[in-house]
This record gives structure tokens, sequence and C-alpha cells, in this order.
């Protein structure tokens, strides 16, 4: 076995991929939908952001993707400060975040190869290269036997499975999972984070915004929590909500 | 190579989009069809009219006649002179006694010229008789005949050629105004096409902008999509132009032979060769622009919605 560069690894895992500094977002209908935010996410992370509705869960995911810009502060996603991405350069800098969506949103009518070999057609990849991903990808999620299946015959935990495959397929530094298990049975949730997870350990950076407590708590992993556009929680393993934090750690 | 094989997939979903879409994308071709379909034959008419006022106009002509004692030489001088003038096109000079016969050709029984034996009562009407490149000009030329010495008087009709430039302006008008109507009608129909066959695939939109395809890559097969529509609305109507000239073509002959000149249509492929790429041109552009436009607006709109 080589030796480590600890240098180079403790920079590669103090890079942050995404960074807000004092992100304030105002809509035009005077609602605040974020005050003052500011956080890391570093390379290689996997973070929950739990929420009640209307706390900023959702503009914070339109604010990494460039849906919508800051009203104050600045908004930094993979080295690009978004508020500086000209238009032209935006559809590059989306294949490096991978998205992943509650409903799933996959293709009707399109088999499940066709739905992930989607996004290889979007970045214009090689046939051949196109199919060795596709096929790597299914494998990874486990649906190489549904490749010619339609969504339709697929169960929910399997259509989310496709719709990661699809997210993955172009090797993305970020995987933005907005409600996965939002649709799912306990234990197709259980699959689906475990999957995550796998995808997280093998390099890539994991933001999951979910309602899940018990998914959240039983992950152990990093949970920033929003409340009226506020950060009111940051806990490198944390839970869901504070009162069983205080539970659990009376009970350890 | 990587852009043609992506060109490839986006004219793939272009073709697919408009079966999917194929009610609207029906209308809009019927729509089309039927616009330059009357903008042809209204073209084709508009040619062979203006062909035969051109024909009726160059034979618009005027007659110079001169006074007594002007010498045949003076009048071969003025000729001369005429001929060289930029809007006549031809100067014929016309003797007394070519006059004379002509006049008894059209005018007398063969008993009645002979009662004048050798005499000729039209000796001192030589004339010139000349005839003009365009009808328009024909009363600045007649005008300026008169000024010319020895000249008695000049025989035009003015309101012939008038009349003439009046009815070109015309059909020149009411061509523009129709032609405008029909193509903002083709190009309002095209959008709403494709604005339905937009809607149609939002999700598709949505995901695509969401894994980073580029504005060019989700717009282009809406843009396919109207110049398709462009294309076969304009080459339908083309081959029913095209066949229903040579009916027309057989009829008029059938009808009038050939005891009419001006009832002769121009040759087909001088008319067809002339209107065949403005056509396509004219259909596919329409197509074009208007896909182009309603895709760069909503497809770009769709792009940003996602949550």
């Amino acid at each position: 076995m080589g030796r480590i560069d600890i240098n180079r690894e403790f920079n590669k895992i103090q890079t942050p991929v995404i960074s807000f500094n004092n992100v304030s977002k105002k809509y035009n209908t005077g609602t605040d939908a974020l005050s003052n935010v500011s956080f890391n996410i570093f390379k290689g992370e996997f973070v929950f952001i739990v929420g009640d509705s209307g706390s900023g869960k959702t503009t914070l995911i339109k604010l990494i993707l460039k849906e919508t810009l800051p009203s104050s502060g600045k908004v930094f996603v993979v080295g690009h400060e978004t508020k500086r991405l000209r238009r032209k350069t935006v559809a590059r800098f989306r294949r490096s975040i991978g998205v992943v969506f509650q409903d799933f949103r996959l293709l009707k009518d399109r088999d499940v190869f066709e739905n992930v070999a989607f996004a290889q057609r979007v970045i214009e990849a090689e046939p051949h290269t196109l199919r060795h991903k596709v096929s790597k990808v299914l494998n990874l999620v486990g649906l190489s036997d549904k490749a010619r299946a339609l969504p339709k015959e697929l169960s929910g935990g399997q259509q989310q499975k496709v719709a990661m495959a699809r997210a993955l397929v172009n090797n993305p530094i970020i995987m933005l999972a907005d409600e996965p298990t939002g649709n799912l049975d306990p234990n197709s949730s259980r699959e689906i984070m475990r999957l995550l997870d796998d995808i997280n350990k093998r390099g890539t950076t994991v933001v999951v915004v979910t309602h899940n407590q018990e998914i959240v708590d039983e992950m152990q992993k990093r949970v920033i929590v929003l409340k009226d556009g506020k950060i009111v929680r940051d806990e490198a393993k944390g839970t869901y909500d504070a009162v069983r934090k205080e539970a659990k750690e009376e009970f350890e | 190579m990587k852009h043609l094989r992506t060109l490839g997939y986006c004219i793939k979903q272009g073709f697919s989009g408009l079966w999917k879409n194929r009610l609207f994308s029906l209308a809009s071709i019927a729509t089309v069809m039927a616009c330059l379909t009357l903008i042809g034959t209204f073209y084709f008419v508009y040619l062979n009219v203006e062909n035969a006022l051109l024909k009726a106009e160059s034979s618009v002509g005027m007659t110079v006649f001169f006074n007594e004692g002007v010498e045949e030489d003076r009048i071969k001088e003025i000729k001369s002179k005429l001929e060289k003038v930029e809007e006549i096109s031809e100067v014929r000079y016309i003797s007394a006694d070519e006059a004379w016969e002509k006049y008894k050709k059209e005018n007398m029984t063969e008993e009645m010229a002979a009662s004048f034996g050798d005499d000729n009562p039209l000796k001192e009407s030589a004339s010139l008789e000349i005839h003009l490149k365009n009808g328009e000009s024909g009363k600045n030329v007649a005008d300026s005949i008169r000024d010319v010495s020895g000249v008695r008087t000049v025989n035009f009709s003015e309101t012939v050629s008038e009349r003439l430039s009046d009815i070109r302006a015309l059909i020149i008008a009411v061509a523009t105004v129709l032609i405008g109507m029909l193509a903002a009608v083709s190009f309002f129909l095209i959008r709403t096409t494709i604005a339905t066959g937009i809607n149609v695939r939002k999700e598709e939109i949505s995901i695509m902008s969401i894994i980073g395809a580029t504005d060019l890559f989700m717009e282009l097969p809406f843009i396919v999509e109207g110049i398709f529509i462009g294309l076969l609305g304009g080459l339908i109507p083309l081959l029913i132009l095209n066949y229903s000239y040579t009916i027309v073509e057989n009829a008029l002959k059938r009808e009038f032979g050939n005891a009419f000149e001006n009832f002769n249509l121009l040759p087909k492929s001088e008319v067809m060769g002339g209107f065949l790429p403005v056509a396509l041109l004219f259909t596919v552009g329409i197509g074009f622009l208007a896909s182009w436009i309603t895709a760069m607006g909503k497809v770009r709109k769709i792009a940003v919605e996602h949550f």
C-alpha cells in the first residue's frame, strides 16, 4: 500500500463544495425565505437539511442549482459563485450536480435504460461510453435486470433507484436529493438511504433534504436544521429534533 | 461527429414531437398549405396578367406626323435620333405610299381603291411609328417629340399606358397585403402548435435542464418541428400548384387555341422555377422563425421551474 499524502487528503476534505456566506433571499411577494444563512459543505460530506414546510429548504436547493439568485450574500457551488455564472455556462455547471426528486421525474414513455441514458445524451457522450456507463450505474443501483422495463412496471423504490442512476451517470460532484423517500414505504426508504450512503462512500458529496425523522436519526450524519429561513442547528452527528437529541444523549 | 450525433438525436426528437402532437401539427401544416396555395395561385395569376400587360404595353405606340414640305431625309434624321432615346424600343418609318396602301387595304374595297388611280391623297402623311419599352414614359416622350421642329402632331393615347400602370400597382398592393396576412396566420398557428408541443413535453424539458442540457439541445427538437411543418406545408401545395398549372394551361389551349396570343400562359418551368425556391424558403423560414421564437421563450421559462 502506498503512503498517504496527509496534506493532500486534508485539503481535499477541507474544500467546500457548497458555501453560503450571509445569504438572504427575499421574494418579490415580500416573503423572507432565507435570512443571513451561512454554512459550508465539504467534499465527501453527507448532510441532511431538515425543517418544516416554509422553513427555506426549497429556496436553499434553488440557490444551489442557480434557479434563483440570493438577494444578498454569496453562494459558491463547486468553486463557482452562482451569481457570476453566465447563462451559457449554467448547463455545464449543473452537470456537476446530480438531482433526485420526491416524485422521481422519469420519462414515462422510455424504458429504464433510456431514462438513464438520457443524462448521457444531454452531455453528448460517445455511444460506447454511454452504454458502458449506463450499464455500470444500473448495476450499482441493482437494476441491471430491469433495463428494458418501463417506469410504470417498477415499484416506487425501483423508480427512485432509476432516478438516482440517472443523477449518478454523469459522475456528479454533488448529489442533491429532495425528499427522496417522500413517496416510499419504510423498507424502500432504508434501501434508498443505504444507496445514498454507498454513493457518498465512493466520494460524492450527498445533500439530502428530508422530513423523514427516522432516517435522519438512524443515519447519524451531519444535520442542518432550518426554521423560518434561519439555521437553528448544525450538528456533525445530529438528529431530526433537539428533544430527541437530548433524550438520546441522556440514554447514552 | 459529436455534434452531428446530437443533431441526429434532436431531429429524431423533433419528428417524435411532431407525431405526439399530430393533431396540432396537421392543423399547422394544413394552414401553411392553404396559405401557400392561395399565395401561389395569386402569384401565378399576377405573373400571367403582368405578362399580358407587358405584351399590351409593348404594343402601345405613338405615331408622329410632319408638317407639309418636310423632306424624307429630315424625317429619317429625326428617326435615327429617336432610336437613341432610351424609352423607345422601335421606330418605323412609314412612307406616304406605304400609309396609302395600308389605308386602302384596311378601309376600302378594291373598286374604291382603283378609282383613285395613281393619286395618293396621303402624300403629305409620311410618319414615324414609335413603340415604347414601357407605357409609363409615353406622355413624356410624346411631349418631347411635339417640340421637335417639323413635327405636326403626335398621336398617343395616354390613358392606355396610365391604366396599365394602375392595374399593375393594384395587383402588387393586393398581393402584398394578402401575402402579409397569410404569413401572419401561418406564423401564429405554428407558434400555437410549438407551444402546445412544449407544454406536452414540459416534464422532459425540466429534466433536461436539471441534468445540464444546453439551451440549444432543449430547443432544437422544437425548431426541427417548426421547420418540418414549414417544409411539408410548402412542398404539398407546390406539387398541387404544379399539377393544377398544367391542367389550366391545357384547358386554355383547348378553349382558345392560339386565337388570342395573350391567352397563352407563361411556360410552367419559368413560373415554377422562380416560385419554388422562394416559396420553400418562405414556408421553412416562417416555420423556423415561429418555432425558434416560441422555443426560446417557453423552453427557457420551463427550464427554471423545477421545484
